[in-house]
């Protein structure tokens, strides 16, 4: 780190420029005003402090993005405000089938998490994030070759279905690739219990946003 | 090396670097539109190697490019990343004590994602038909592949998306290295004015980026994957969806936006004021609390910019009082800078004269804004470039002069050398003057009418005696560039070899003059600093008495006063604040 | 460098152009409107509140710097309660003042003129024009003598408005393409056409003369030349205008030409 510090007179010093002489290098200059109080520290607090930091940056990041998803759903709001929604010819109870495997996932996650040891219900979550994603490109897929629910041809419902499904398994593809990972160093023998802890959040979160995504774009 | 560091100042570095590059290349295309509106279809001067056809003249499809671009390379690759990406990043950790920000990976991460969107801007001039010629807010269906064809549009959307992210990234950084990282001692009400700035405009950030990045997706499906979601009732195109969704979410971030590059200036302007009137700010919670109504209230307001798009009247009334409602914070606010400049001991230095030019250009800005906010004379005035002046002055003039009075203010901490006072004096007075000149002359002529992004206004009879005008504004503008030259000089000279910096030279109390090395080395303190006051404390008549000095390190423990009792109420905090973690 | 045009599209007849009479820089654009003036008073009003408040910000500022500068010494207190209860109460004050005039201002011109679509509802001689905006042109339908719109002798003109003087003009916008908008810069008109919606709004031009129409909002490369004209001619001379571009309407018909028939059924207010 010491590259960062490029005083000012580390360097060869052209003397002819100085108008005040430096007492002290100005990289070591003690300030003035500095008599701080010993302050405490040890390395356990320090530990779940940023634990803690960790796990408010991810909620407060999460809430942040939900305003993603809340102006996708207002965008689609507005559309079927205009005109009336058409009918996803896709079966809903098919659609609602695969969302419940994201809020079993959700269920899995919060009482594996306290159960502490246990490596299985993230894996558990893991294949039913793939199951998941596997569906909802079945359902896509039955919709664009079967049902002919088509880009552009089918209007601002199909782009929203499309785009909106995409944009949210997308969502989910990370949050399960970031599960992957941690379980993944839980078999080489890291300690991921907090860094899991955070990513069940990416869950929720995923698993929240998909009921918006249901209610706004495949609800008739 | 330094391009690897995760430290909170290197990354700021980089962003200052970066930031001053494109705030360069912003001010030249700033200078091609003024040219153009003073000598329409004239060649500018030593352009005739980007533009060989035309010698140097600008083109209709070159001109609508520039101003597209200027406007998106000021807002969110000059103007947003020096002020949070190099002053944010640098001042924030040390200003409330804290070792380093929160996140130290996704800081540099931010970087990288936000120098992607630098190189696709700047590669998007590179491919044919040009980069984005949309105008800034790329309103659809016109930015659509139907009505912008070419790479250049899609890349420059993508950059965008890019930039946004990484300012989702400081912020998400700044709040939570505020809410968790400061230093023993800090309370809420001894942070300093600027750390309140940057942490109201983090949490816009944080709030509103995503809409962007929502509007920017679905605008960028519609041009890549031919989604319908803004494409409407065209005869050419089809289409079932409403290019209105794209502007009302656009400008739910847009208008929030607007006060992301100005809360840090206010901040800064909060401090400087107090800090060279030698007293403390007059009404300092006042001041934060109105910057934090002015944001809760931004959200609310964004309507304003959509007056004449045939809104209901419930929305268009909501939405007049909403804003008119803004401007009594921001009066509050505006109020309580001048009341610390009374009964104090006012210094010009170089970083007051810019707070105090921000004052200024801010104030005829704000006041210039109070008629848009109205329907009615929103009506004569919409779409004009007596809005161009307005938001100029705001969010042009005044966060390019915050900027330099935290540049001016921070600069030897940040490198351990002095600029030259003098020139730094020169420059940012006679960058306020001709910041007044320039924008002066474009509310003029947008109050006589002038539209905005006419590549020849003249075309139409009842501008054509503005042309003079625009003249004088245009030669202002090429002397405000001009101005800048005597920063370059300022910066590259002290760099090289500037004399080194004294520990405190604006002898303020606040934690990093107080407890920090110039430049801070890795960690900033060597202990971590246990706060006793906040960072106002000038001309207390008990540090007179007893120092000799009207000022107090943060951290500084008063000889005398109770040692023992000055001390338990700070390790008393700081026992509160550990068994709260 | 636009002379040859700009001679070209000037109204032949003796019409006064708007060049003669609003020259000045700091002016708005010379009022053609029979209600534009209290936007322009209200405007007027609210400029000498913000001239004001300018002058005493800046006259405070420069008074405390100027009588502060240096001084030996600076006041310890960050304000007294009676202090910040000024700081307040002077922003309240300035801010009901100031904001409340220009709402209350605003709000009688919303609701006597601008959103209130009765008068060209309600009053028997309005003209009703359905504007459709291209890139880059103005295209204008006039209902013709049978009063309805899509009917063989709709008047079509291209950057070419013409209206009665003194008689409510109530205009419906779309665009064909992309969002433009629509402003009659000496009537105190503006309003946004936006491809899939239909946009209305009226204005009473005071008097007989030639005005521009321009578009206000970012259309593409020729953005700035979406000019148009307006006219406003006599009551007698409109209408032999309109009789005679009608019965040529009706003779140069094309039933099978479609895209010439956007015309749309007039939408109730």
């Amino acid at each position: 780190m010491s590259a960062e510090r490029k005083p000012a007179v580390d360097g060869p010093r052209s003397s002819e420029s100085e108008t005040r002489a430096d007492a002290t290098p100005p990289s070591r200059s003690q300030p003035l005003g500095m008599t701080p109080l010993p302050a405490a520290s040890d390395a356990r607090t320090e530990n779940a402090n940023a634990e803690g930091t960790a796990w408010l940056g991810t909620v407060l990041g999460l809430a942040a993005w939900t305003m993603f998803f809340a102006s996708l759903a207002f965008a689609v709001g507005w559309y079927r405000m205009r005109e009336p929604w058409p009918t996803l010819p896709v079966s809903l109870l098919g659609l609602s089938l695969t969302g419940l495997l994201l809020l079993v996932g959700s269920a899995v996650l919060h009482l594996g998490l306290r159960r502490r040891e246990s490596p299985w219900p993230a894996r558990g979550a893991l294949l039913l994030g793939l199951g998941f994603l596997a569906l909802q490109a079945m359902w896509t897929h039955q919709a664009w070759w079967t049902e002919h629910v088509r880009i552009p041809e089918g209007g601002v419902s199909a782009s929203a279905f499309h785009g909106l499904t995409a944009l949210h398994a997308l969502h989910v593809l990370v949050v399960t690739f970031n599960l992957f990972l941690v379980c993944w160093r839980h078999t080489r023998g890291a300690d991921v219990r907090a860094s899991l802890r955070r990513h069940v959040l990416g869950w929720h979160f995923v698993t929240a946003m998909w009921v918006l995504l249901f209610v706004a774009v495949y609800l008739p | 090396m330094s391009l690897l560091s995760l430290d909170h100042k290197a990354v700021a570095r980089r962003y200052l670097w970066s930031g001053l590059g494109f705030l360069l290349l912003g001010g030249l295309l700033a200078l091609a539109i003024r040219w153009q509106w003073a000598w329409p279809g004239r060649s500018v001067p030593g352009l005739a190697w980007a533009l060989p056809e035309s010698h140097g003249a600008l083109t209709p499809p070159t001109y609508t490019a520039v101003f597209t671009m200027h406007g998106l390379v000021m807002i969110f690759f000059a103007v947003t990343p020096l002020l949070f990406g190099a002053l944010g990043h640098f001042v924030l950790p040390l200003a409330i004590g804290a070792r380093g920000l929160a996140f130290p990976r996704l800081s540099a991460l931010g970087y990288w994602v936000y120098a992607l969107g630098g190189v696709l801007m700047l590669a998007s001039f590179a491919v044919r038909l040009g980069p984005a010629s949309a105008g800034w807010t790329a309103y659809p269906p016109l930015s659509t592949s139907a009505f912008t064809p070419g790479l250049g549009q899609t890349l420059v959307t993508v950059a965008v998306l890019c930039a946004g992210t990484s300012a989702f990234t400081y912020g998400l950084n700044f709040v939570v290295t505020v809410a968790r990282c400061r230093a023993p001692g800090m309370t809420w009400g001894r942070l300093p004015l600027t750390v309140w700035g940057l942490f109201f405009a983090s949490v816009l950030n944080v709030v509103f980026v995503p809409v962007l990045a929502a509007a920017t997706v679905l605008l960028l499906m519609d041009r890549l994957l031919g989604t319908q979601f803004f494409i409407a009732g065209a005869a050419a195109v089809g289409g079932g969806g409403d290019p209105v969704v794209y502007q009302h979410l656009f400008w739910l971030f847009g208008h929030p936006e607007v006060y992301i590059l100005i809360l840090p200036a206010w901040g800064m302007v909060g401090d400087l004021v107090a800090f060279f009137s030698r007293k403390p700010a007059h009404g300092y919670r006042l001041t934060a609390g109105a910057m934090g109504t002015v944001s809760a209230l931004s959200g609310l307001v964004y309507a304003h910019h959509l007056f004449t798009s045939g809104m209901s009247p419930l929305l268009g009334r909501t939405f007049m009082v909403l804003t008119l409602l803004i401007s009594l914070p921001a009066e509050v606010m505006f109020l309580n800078w001048l009341m610390t400049l009374w009964r104090g001991s006012v210094r010009l230095t170089s970083p007051m004269l810019a707070a105090l030019a921000t004052m200024v250009v801010f104030g005829l800005g704000g006041i210039t804004g109070l008629a848009l906010g109205a329907v009615a004379t929103d009506v004569p005035l919409h779409g004009t470039l007596w809005v161009v002046g307005h938001f100029h002055l705001t969010m042009g003039a005044a966060s390019f002069l915050g900027l330099f009075a935290g540049l001016y203010f921070w600069f030897p901490k940040m490198f351990g050398r002095a600029l030259h006072e003098g020139l730094a004096k020169v420059h940012v007075l006679s960058s306020a003057v001709l910041f007044l000149g320039v924008f002066g002359g474009q509310l003029a002529a947008g109050y006589a009418g002038q539209l905005r992004r006419l590549y020849d206004p003249y075309q139409y009879t009842y501008l054509k005696h503005l042309l003079p005008l625009n003249q004088w504004t245009t030669v202002c503008a090429f002397l405000l560039g001009a101005a800048q030259v005597v920063f370059v000089v300022n910066l590259v000279w002290t760099l090289r070899r500037g004399r080194a910096a004294e520990a405190n030279p604006w002898q303020v109390g606040t934690l990093e003059w107080t407890c920090a090395s110039s430049p801070p080395g890795e960690g900033n303190f060597t202990q971590v600093p246990v706060v006793l006051r906040g960072p106002h404390a000038l001309s207390q008549p008990e540090v007179l008495e007893q120092l000799g000095r009207d000022w107090i390190g943060q951290a500084e423990v008063l000889p005398g006063v109770a040692r023992e009792g000055a001390g338990e109420e700070a390790l008393a905090t700081v026992s509160t604040v550990r068994s709260v973690t | 460098m636009s002379t040859s045009v700009e001679e070209k599209s000037q109204p032949s007849s003796d019409t006064p152009t708007s060049t003669s009479t609003s020259a000045r820089t700091l002016a708005l654009p010379e009022d053609a409107s029979v209600d534009g003036h209290r936007i322009d008073a209200l405007l007027g009003w609210s400029h000498r509140f913000e001239a004001g408040m300018a002058a005493l910000a800046l006259g405070w500022m420069v008074v405390a710097v100027w009588r502060f500068r240096g001084s030996k010494r600076a006041a310890s207190d960050g304000g007294t309660k009676r202090s910040r209860a000024w700081v307040l109460g002077l922003a309240l004050s300035t801010f009901l003042v100031v904001d409340g005039a220009l709402l209350v201002g605003s709000e009688g011109y919303l609701r006597d003129v601008l959103w209130n679509l009765d008068v060209p509802a309600k009053d028997p001689r309005t003209v009703r024009i359905e504007i459709n905006a291209h890139q880059w042109s103005w295209e204008a339908r006039y209902a013709g003598e049978d009063g309805r719109f899509n009917t063989p002798d709709d008047v079509v003109t291209w950057n070419d408005l013409r209206v009665p003087a003194g008689v409510p003009v109530w205009v419906q916008l779309v665009s064909t393409d992309v969002v433009h908008g629509f402003s009659l810069p000496n009537f105190r008109v503006k309003l946004d056409a936006i491809p899939g919606r239909v946009n209305q709004t009226w204005f009473r031009a005071a008097r007989e003369g030639a005005w521009e129409v321009a578009c206000y909002q970012h259309c593409g490369t020729s953005h700035y030349r979406m000019r148009g004209e307006l006219r406003a001619l006599s009551a007698e001379a409109y209408a032999a205008w309109l009789r005679e571009a009608g019965r040529q309407a009706v003779q140069a018909y094309d039933v099978d030409d479609s895209a010439a028939h956007w015309g749309w059924e007039w939408k109730a207010p």
